[in-house]
């Protein structure tokens, strides 16, 4: 596994801090979800953890969760955000 | 140190460091059994402004397998909560605590019990006061009376108690740690070929954890919620009188420090960053590049460390340091012999026939976990070298507060149990004689006045005052609590 060790933290409801900010970050498609929505019952910071860059495993963390995705896009996202 | 700071990454994290874990059936009520699990230590008494207390980030837990597979059948969690009464001022307390709930008492703790059974949790205690630590006469008089209105029955029948405690373990670090320098036969040492006058003779050994304090978790259990169907252990010989116990501290998966803050959050999952059960294990038995991964894992994967149980690093260097004094452990070590007594006293526990009427075993599951065989009652005359003094009740059939299990298990590493599984060897004299020399005899209980242990729960003695100490490092008073 490759070791990305890139941390992303957005505090809870605030989601779209996972993309960075847009002036540090390169162009960002236009997120139709409702942010707010998906952020409500959220407790505490969500952390996104980049497990493996070359498949795109993403450990999110958040209260006493962790939840493993496998997204390349949305790894790559986070990767062109600290670029 | 019995596990004071026996890994790199959790020496640098005091508040999870478990530092001492005991297990026995409670002298003045046998009915049940006390479990001790200490944290965060070396405590300086005197440690104003901010004294010391648990981690509200910590997640602390007391586990018990009574069926020999290594994993928890019950689990006690515990997660503590600080409360600021007055956050514009800078003291602990604002006059004295004459209570429990006086309001001087600024920056107190509370704690809640989970108990998990089968995979099944319930809260079984919330909002559980923790005593202040102890400050002298004018902040905290009558500690005895704070600590003991601390001592809270669980909905589910066990007390607890948790909060600050005298340091009851007792060891000669300095001279262990100085190259197996024991001092009361440091005459015999090899020195390394140094001219060292002061090592020619022997002399007592010196308490390295003498006057400090440590953080308490205890509880005291009836013994039917302990087996695994619910039956009183009354007979020694059966699978089902035993137990194996440990400690572990967790912390969240991820921490963040933000800066202009003044403080980290929190979040993830709870990984387990400290384990203890057996004294000394990770201290001395686990290499250095292993230390925090044993930290990690549980009990039931450590098959993955039997080699190091069984061929301990100090069963080697023993002869080497005493040339003279240990030639039949060279000679045992010189075969490549695994230790099947130390693997059966740390790690299965020890099987019928070994000792004439005694066991705790609890299955060929290797699993560091202190084994206590309940149906082994207190001893009205007990022996500070437990099962090698002729004990049954004391250390390695769980673990007394005072029972001086560094002896034992140097004793037990140079070679005295060895010849309980095998009838041919016979152990060096000094053997049966090693000790880092903290104790005036066998049945002394009271580590040479290290400590004032109580009778009754939570038997560890009343905490240093830290108006007392350093000046005065004697034992705390004798209290009530």
């Amino acid at each position: 596994m490759a070791a990305a060790g890139l941390l992303a933290s957005a505090p809870a409801g605030a989601m779209s801090m996972l993309m960075g900010s847009a002036s540090e970050a390169p162009a960002i498609e236009e997120e139709t979800t409702n942010l707010a929505d998906l952020g409500s019952g959220v407790d505490g910071p969500v952390v996104a953890h980049i497990r493996d860059i070359g498949s795109g495993e993403i450990s999110v963390f958040t209260g006493e969760r962790e939840v493993v995705i496998r997204d390349p896009a949305v790894a790559a996202r986070l990767l062109r955000a600290v670029k | 140190m019995s596990s004071h700071r026996e890994a790199p990454q959790i020496s640098k994290d005091p508040v999870a460091d478990s530092t001492d874990l005991y297990a026995f059936v409670s002298p003045d009520n046998p009915e049940t059994v006390t479990i001790i699990a200490n944290y965060i230590p070396l405590q300086p008494p005197a440690s104003g402004p901010n004294f010391h207390e648990f981690g509200d980030d910590v997640l602390y837990a007391i586990n018990i397998d009574n069926n020999g597979d290594g994993i928890a059948d019950i689990s006690y969690l515990f997660r503590f909560t600080t409360d600021i009464g007055n956050v514009n001022t800078f003291l602990y307390n604002t006059g004295p605590i004459q209570s429990i709930t006086d309001s001087h008492f600024n920056r107190r703790q509370t704690y809640s019990v989970t108990k998990y059974e089968r995979g099944l949790p319930k809260v079984v205690g919330s909002d559980i006061p923790c005593p202040p630590c102890n400050i002298g006469p004018l902040s905290t008089p009558n500690y005895g009376n704070l600590a003991g209105a601390a001592i809270t029955t669980l909905s589910s029948g066990e007390l607890v108690f948790a909060g600050q405690r005298a340091e009851g373990f007792y060891v000669d670090l300095g001279a262990i740690f100085d190259l197996g320098d024991l001092r009361p036969f440091e005459q015999l040492h090899n020195t390394f070929g140094l001219n060292v006058p002061e090592l020619a003779k022997p002399a007592p050994g010196l308490n390295a954890t003498k006057a400090v304090n440590v953080h308490t978790i205890a509880l005291q259990i009836p013994k039917t919620a302990l087996t695994s169907d619910g039956s009183n252990p009354t007979v020694v010989g059966a699978r089902s009188s035993s137990i194996g116990v440990w400690t572990t501290a967790s912390r969240q998966a991820v921490r963040m420090v933000a800066a202009n803050r003044g403080a980290g959050q929190d979040t993830g999952p709870w990984v387990q960053v400290s384990r203890l059960a057996n004294p000394l294990v990770n201290e001395v038995l686990i290499p250095m590049g292993l230390k925090d991964y044993w930290n990690s894992v549980g009990p039931s994967g450590d098959k993955q460390f039997a080699i190091h149980y069984a061929r301990p690093e100090l069963g080697d260097l023993l002869p080497l340091l005493y040339p003279s004094a240990f030639p039949n452990l060279n000679a045992l070590n010189g075969k490549g012999t695994a230790r099947a007594d130390l693997e059966a006293i740390l790690l299965t526990g020890i099987p019928a026939g070994i000792i004439p009427g005694f066991q705790n075993y609890l299955g060929p599951t290797q699993a560091d976990t202190l084994k206590l065989n309940m149906a082994v009652a207190p001893s009205s005359s007990p022996n500070n070298l437990g099962l090698l003094g002729g004990d049954l009740a004391g250390f390695p059939n769980g673990r007394r507060v005072f029972d001086d299990v560094v002896t034992i298990e140097l004793r037990a590493i140079a070679g005295v149990t060895y010849a309980l599984v095998d009838k041919s060897y016979t152990p060096d004299q000094a053997a049966g004689e090693v000790t880092d020399g903290l104790t005036s005899s066998a049945t002394d209980t009271t580590a040479m006045g290290t400590a004032n242990y109580l009778s009754r729960f939570p038997y560890l003695g009343t905490p240093y005052a830290g108006f007392d100490v350093p000046s005065d490092d004697s034992p705390a008073m004798a209290s009530t609590y």
